[in-house]
């Protein structure tokens, strides 16, 4: 909220400088995000009596006058309609400066010279000002600033109000707490009120509220013969500082009361209120056009003020459109109330009004300040138009009992932490104005004042007496723990080993958001879930796989020159149903760290490991050959992964289509025969729609089953003691017979001296495609060694043979020996 | 034929040039008597073996073959001798007379390190400060319900709290959470006091300009235990806040308001940009907000049914974002999630 430090001083003794305000307040709870100095264009105005004036010998619409400033007496030429002889003006000497840092120069004006210049309101900058001269009581000294004079040379402070303070959604209420934080005494507001008691032909109104717990107290009151007109200066300057618009005389009044002592006020005109009785009800799904023009619809949720013929406002939100103030209103009914602030907020939030007003009703209003705030504003609207105030209807449903908070010194120390003198705590409390009794001799019972709803309990005073002590006064203690061991979630020491794995294979870390666009899902598939409220295109729906979004990152990169990318991101998907993504592998719906993923809803949260690499395997390097990534890096960076959380038998391939890759290029990744994710290039028609020219790999794999298996441990055993024996066979094989399947049945054979195989050596003959196949001419290393013995030659021999037979017996192979 | 020296000549000369050379070269101990021994011998214009075989021309067709083959033989034991005596004295290179053979300064053969992004940096660090000091690490969904996100943590529906965090909803009640408190409310139902807890995660936030991101992260934290109070929310936090800043980090405890913590406070650390007296950052103020804390209010112990007249406990809430912006200078906070490699790359 923002304030105006003239204001606040209007309600205390004395004030303190600006910057000593802002620095306590903010110790204490109430952050001071900013204090401006106001009006800082304005300077060297001063208060000037013309002495004479006349009309311009040449221009009608322009007057010769002579002003005296108190020394001085200077001739200017003012076009200001209304200027008489003997008025104190504002007046800019030349030299002065005026709204927008105009600086004053002498001219000529038709002939005539022209020293300074005699203001109007709009030259002063002041809001909804009117083409006329600021005049000035006769009163006012010739001399003085009129910065001062009109209260312009004001700070406006911007104070960040927590929710919970609705005690100082007012001047006078932050002067209460300045007046505490700086022993200051408050000033009340200086009001007298002539009531009339109600005449015949004034029904005398009664207010029926349906139920205390949406309205606890309700007034009204009649005053008639108003004026509905511009407001007068200070009033424009006073809501003007507070940056709000002004309206009439009338509703400016409403608001400056609510800004000055927190009550929002609500003006009808009485013309339009029908029969004698307001009620204070819910709504029966009616229809009212408010203030704003706009048709409600009204529900059963929402409170609102009616007269005999139905809803005239929405109760502390908005007023009606038919009972507002025109300029043709001659009598008001002013009505100041407490309304319950749930009540406010459904209604608040269901049509997406923000008012002042609602602001303090959903956050909490004094329902000891409703009647005062009813006279001042009563007393104001009265003294500016000379309007009839008629007494008061109040039907107030006070509480029975006070609210009494018992707390002792036992719990303030639990609390804070040291020890508190029960003198020291009565007397901060009661600073705060308090009621506080000594019940035993550490025990304290305080009653806290009506607007400060959030002294609810024993912990709240403890707050109270810990923020005005200072925290900065809490001496600092470690807690000493019992438990040396830390547990860190399942997961956790893993994905970091992965993230460094990839971070030292050349990879970079990405992070994205959890939600993509429409254009990014259709890539994913999969059932993925919606957000009710999205704020942009890119917040549709949550994701179901990292990978479109690693897309657009490598697009992002391309864009700005960066060819060669390797990324990565751990992350989490979100799944509407435990299905498989698109068509690729399926994941299981699980339970992660006893946390269970399904609470109301039908939805997974998956943590997943994905990459992206595209242009070449290494940087650019003079004894590098310059290759492109292909699938044998992606796929060796999942083995890598899985070798990193000590899973070296678990990876397995096979081929298998999925979405977005290219199906000759691609790969199904497995654990224990488990899909778990994949490998491959991005189809072409995905890259187009990502504006991308190259050729993009990734892979993208579900952790969760991994990470269940992972260990960090290892287990050592002997070095071999004896030498090994190793053999080379070359096989001609046609692409589709996977090497791993031949792998998979030589180890079936059980030989138990075969420790490793492994290809290394690979050759595509592309001269000899004969049955329409490519074939490969691959040579496997195969490495025999015995725990207890050098293995002889002929050992080894007797292996081979086996493999072979194995081999020419099984597969379409053929044999190079 | 007499004209022609006799091929057992050259024999002989080659015999007493081994000889030499042998007992020249095992006196031979620096590398400069290496490199006259070199000029010596295996000169290419002048040296002794290159003269002899120059020689060679002068024999006869049926004696060049065998001449050549004793030569080839003797040079390649020379140079052999003398390349171990080299690597013995530390001759200079073997292969030229000037220097190095290679260009030391072309690049060696590096494979160039990814980089892990600025969030997982900080959150690595926080993490570990905080499970020295004894907190476990906890985590919980994303998605999130009414109850967990607002409601057990003291804002029912119409509290205008909820104004402070615009949420992203999802169909059946669900939202993404706005915070990590949530975790606080999941980790005390499943266990008894005492708790100490800090829960790292994403948050989502409806709401993205200049200075704000629809997703972010938090570490909450949580400790809960027989007679903790404010002393040691505030001893924790600022041993968290020197370890992390530096141990001439100036801070300051601000009375605040949460709606599940009471009392509440703020904390602010010295601005680390102006030292104090006022910037940009720090709006003029000299302070940086930095995270949030406060005494768990009881009303939340008492909804997961802790007893609140043997238990109390503070809880933190740490954006990780704003605390790697300050650390690692970073002045935007989208540059984040633009994951731009110029940037990450760093």
């Amino acid at each position: 909220m923002l304030y105006s430090y003239r204001w606040i001083q209007q309600f205390l003794n004395k004030i303190p400088p600006v910057g000593d305000i802002a620095n306590r307040l903010t110790i204490s709870g109430l952050e001071v995000e900013s204090f401006k100095r106001t009006y800082t264009d304005i300077n060297g105005v001063i208060a000037a009596k013309v002495q004479d004036i006349k009309p311009h010998p040449t221009d009608s619409k322009l007057y010769i006058a002579d002003v005296f400033t108190g020394t001085k007496s200077f001739t200017t030429v003012t076009g200001a309609p209304g200027v008489t002889q003997g008025m104190v003006v504002a007046y800019a000497p030349s030299g002065a400066s005026i709204a927008g840092s105009r600086i004053i120069k002498d001219v000529d004006i038709q002939g005539q010279r022209s020293t300074g210049m005699i203001l109007s309101e709009d030259e002063l900058g002041i809001p909804g000002s009117l083409r006329q001269a600021v005049v000035f009581d006769q009163a006012i000294p010739c001399g003085s600033d009129v910065k001062t004079l009109l209260l312009l040379d004001d700070y406006s402070i911007d104070i960040a109000v927590t929710p919970n303070r609705s005690d100082v959604l007012s001047h006078f209420g932050l002067a209460r707490e300045i007046a505490t934080l700086f022993h200051l005494k408050v000033v009340n507001p200086v009001y007298e009120l002539k009531e009339k008691k109600c005449e015949k032909h004034q029904e005398p109104l009664k207010v029926k509220i349906e139920s205390s717990n949406d309205c606890r107290r309700y007034t009204i009151r009649l005053l008639s013969g108003i004026r509905v007109e511009a407001s007068p200066l200070w009033l424009r300057i006073a809501l003007g500082k507070l940056e709000q618009k002004t309206i009439n005389n009338i509703v400016d009044i409403t608001n400056y009361v609510m800004f000055g002592l927190g009550q929002p006020l609500h003006a009808f005109d009485k013309e339009h209120i029908e029969g004698s009785t307001i009620m204070v009800r819910r709504s029966r799904n009616e229809e009212l056009v408010t203030l704003d023009d706009q048709k409600r619809v009204l529900s059963d949720q929402t409170l609102v003020i009616a007269d005999e013929r139905g809803p005239v406002a929405m109760a502390g939100v908005m007023g009606g459109k038919v009972s507002g103030i025109t300029d043709k209103t001659k009598n008001i009914l002013l009505e100041s109330a407490v309304f319950s602030p749930a009540v406010i907020r459904r209604t608040e939030r269901r049509l997406g009004i923000l008012t002042e007003a609602d602001y303090r009703f959903e956050r909490g209003v004094d329902p000891q300040v409703t009647r005062i705030a009813s006279d001042y504003a009563s007393y104001l609207i009265s003294r500016m138009t000379g309007a009839s105030v008629y007494r008061m209807v109040d039907n107030f449903h006070e509480r029975q009992k006070k609210r009494s908070i018992v707390v002792s010194m036992d719990t303030l120390k639990t609390v804070v932490g040291v020890s508190l003198n029960i003198k020291k705590a009565q007397s901060i409390l009661r600073s705060t104005y308090c009621n506080v009794k000594r019940t035993r001799t550490n025990t304290l019972s305080v009653e806290p004042p009506s607007f400060r709803l959030d002294m609810v309990e024993a912990v709240d005073l403890a707050e109270e007496i810990a923020r005005l002590t200072g925290y900065d006064k809490i001496p600092s203690l470690l807690p000493l723990r019992q438990s040396a061991h830390v547990s860190l979630p399942s997961d956790y020491t893993s994905t970091m080993l992965i993230r460094n794995y990839l971070v030292s294979m050349g990879f970079d870390e990405v992070i994205n958001y959890s939600f993509y666009s429409e254009n990014d899902h259709s890539v994913a598939g999969g059932d993925a879930i919606r957000l009710s409220n999205p704020l942009n295109e890119q917040t549709m729906l949550m994701r179901t796989s990292l990978i479109p979004l690693l897309i657009k990152n490598a697009q992002y990169n391309l864009f700005r020159q960066v060819e060669h990318q390797k990324l990565f991101e751990t992350g989490k998907v979100y799944l509407a149903k435990s299905q498989p993504v698109g068509k690729g592998p399926h994941q299981d719906e699980n339970t992660h760290d006893g946390i269970p993923r399904r609470n109301g809803g039908n939805y997974t949260e998956q943590l997943h490991i994905a990459g992206l690499l595209t242009g070449m395997r290494y940087p650019f390097q003079w004894s590098f050959q310059h290759e492109k990534v292909d699938l044998f890096d992606a796929l060796g960076t999942v083995k890598g992964i899985f070798d990193v959380v000590r899973l070296y038998d678990g990876f397995g391939v096979e081929s298998g289509p999925v979405d977005f890759l290219v199906l000759q290029n691609s790969a199904v990744i497995k654990y224990k025969d488990t899909a778990i994710g994949f490998a491959g290039e991005i189809s072409k028609s995905v890259l187009k729609r990502y504006d991308i020219g190259q050729q993009i790999f990734v892979f993208d794999i579900a952790a969760e089953r991994l990470m269940a298996d992972a260990s960090t441990y290892t287990r050592y055993s002997d070095v071999p003691k004896y030498p090994f024996i190793s053999r080379d066979l070359t096989m001609v094989k046609p692409v589709s017979l996977n090497s791993s399947d031949i792998m998979k049945g030589i180890r079936s054979l059980g030989i138990t001296l075969l420790v490793e195989v492994s290809p290394f050596d690979l050759y595509v003959d592309k001269k000899n495609i004969f049955d329409n196949v490519v074939w490969h001419s691959i040579t496997y290393r195969f490495i025999f060694r015995a725990e207890d013995r050098t293995l002889k030659d002929e050992e080894v021999d007797q292996c081979m043979r086996m493999i072979m037979d194995h081999i020419r017996n099984n597969y379409n192979v053929k044999l190079k020996i | 034929m007499s004209s022609l020296p006799a091929l057992n000549e050259l024999i002989d000369k080659l015999n007493s040039l081994k000889h030499h050379t042998e007992e020249e070269l095992s006196k031979v101990n620096t590398p400069e008597s290496l490199e006259i021994f070199r000029v010596k011998y295996l000169g290419r214009s002048s040296g002794a073996l290159t003269s002899l075989l120059k020689q060679l021309n002068e024999l006869s067709p049926e004696d060049k073959p065998v001449f050549g083959k004793a030569a080839n033989i003797f040079k390649q034991q020379l140079q052999e001798s003398f390349d171990n005596k080299s690597k013995e004295v530390g001759g200079l290179s073997p292969a030229s007379g000037t220097g190095a053979s290679e260009d030391i300064s072309l690049p060696g053969r590096e494979i160039r390190q990814g980089h892990t992004h600025p969030i997982t940096k900080a959150l690595t660090e926080i993490i570990s400060i905080f499970t020295t000091m004894g907190f476990h690490v906890a985590e919980g969904p994303d998605i999130e319900t009414d109850y967990y996100n607002f409601e057990a943590l003291n804002m029912p529906e119409h509290h205008p709290a909820r104004d402070m965090q615009d949420t992203f909803y999802l169909p059946d009640g669900l939202l993404l959470r706005t915070q990590t408190s949530p975790v606080q409310i999941r980790t005390m139902e499943s266990q008894k006091p005492p708790v100490s807890i800090i829960a790292p995660g994403r948050v989502f936030r409806r709401d993205w300009d200049l200075t704000h991101t629809p997703m972010f992260h938090q570490v909450e934290g949580l400790l809960v235990d027989r007679g903790i109070s404010m002393t040691h929310l505030k001893g924790v936090l600022e041993t968290f806040l020197k370890v992390f800043f530096g141990t001439d980090t100036k801070m300051r405890f601000r009375p605040s308001y949460f709606p599940f913590t009471e009392p509440s406070t703020e904390v602010d650390i010295g601005c680390i940009f102006c030292g104090g007296n006022g910037c940009r950052v720090c709006k003029k103020t000299g302070w940086l907000e930095i995270l949030g804390a406060g005494m768990v209010h009881p009303d939340v112990l008492k909804r997961v049914k802790y007893d609140t007249t043997i238990y109390t406990g503070f809880a933190f809430g740490i954006g990780i974002e704003r605390l790697a912006m300050l650390k690692y200078n970073i002045n935007d906070i989208r540059l984040f999630f633009e994951n731009d490699l110029r940037f990450l790359r760093q």
